[in-house]
């Protein structure tokens, strides 16, 4: 027997074949990832929502304050410019320093 | 006439998340490549293992997974690198499997089963880089340079690793097939 006939004889024996069940087991497993991918895409989604949700009240309340503030301060709920651009502690400060400035100014000062 | 629906489309489904893509592709590619994997691997378990958590990975690679552009090397690769850190888990955790044919699997089978066993026995004699390149070659009918591609080596690397193999298992096996005939 020379190579090719021996390589060919070693062909016509199959290594044998997975079990049956294991086509059904891959598809199960494969459900249940999508299932969790799905779940995971979702709880990202919803996080992601809340944040900006919560980003936007914290706005909302910020630009309420300054209004009632400046209602306090000046009786115009018109928030000075230079209020409105600061940002984050500063825009607190500045706005407090500005408002006393108007009041001062306003009692003639 | 029905025409085989190529692998590219078939990828395309999978992606789009059609679960009946990945039937398609497992009753396409998973025979082929559980006959690589039995000789690769140290049990059928663990062959099954390997060949369970490829296609599950097509799964996890979601809209990717349309990238890919020749997919039976695609998963011979991903199968290699699987059973390799397998084989490196069984032996950072000292176990020694015995090659064992599961009772079920021979009844099922039939009398080749027991010439399966065999060869597969005589397999794991070889050193597992020329017993790669035996399963590509004899059982997957690859071409050299194919597998080249698949294992990273030369086609004539493959080449010499196949003479000697076969070499080898004509040595171990020439008798069972002398008692068929």
């Amino acid at each position: 027997m020379n190579d090719n006939d021996f390589e060919n004889r070693l062909k016509q024996i199959p290594l044998g074949s997975p079990t049956r069940g294991l086509q059904g087991r891959v598809v199960a497993q494969a459900k249940a990832l999508r299932r969790r991918q799905r779940r995971g895409r979702l709880l990202r989604g919803v996080l992601l929502a809340a944040a900006l949700l919560l980003v936007a009240v914290n706005l909302l309340f910020e630009r309420t304050y300054q209004s009632r503030m400046c209602v306090l301060m000046t009786g115009s709920s018109r928030v000075p410019r230079g209020v409105a651009k600061a940002t984050g502690d500063a825009r607190a400060a500045q706005m407090r320093v500005q408002l006393m400035n108007e009041l001062l100014r306003s009692n003639g000062g | 006439m029905n025409h085989e629906e190529s692998d590219e489309s078939v990828l395309q489904r999978l992606g789009a998340g059609d679960l009946g893509a990945l039937e398609a592709l497992y009753d396409r590619y998973a025979s082929g490549m559980y006959q690589y994997l039995v000789a690769t691997c140290s049990s059928e378990a663990d062959a099954e293992d390997v060949l369970q958590d490829v296609f599950l990975a097509l799964v996890r690679m979601g809209r990717k997974v349309s990238r890919i552009n020749d997919l039976r090397s695609y998963l011979l690769v991903a199968a290699r690198n699987r059973a390799a850190s397998m084989a490196r888990r069984r032996n950072a955790e000292g176990r020694r499997l015995q090659r064992l044919p599961s009772p079920g699997r021979q009844n099922a089978e039939g009398a080749g089963a027991g010439h399966a066993w065999q060869v597969q026995d005589a397999l794991h004699k070889l050193p597992s880089e020329q017993r790669e390149v035996v399963a590509l070659k004899i059982w997957q009918g690859m071409t050299f340079l194919e597998i080249g591609k698949v294992l990273r080596i030369s086609p004539d690397t493959a080449a010499s690793r196949y003479r000697y193999a076969i070499a080898k298992l004509r040595e171990i096996l020439g008798g069972m097939f002398d008692e068929r005939q």
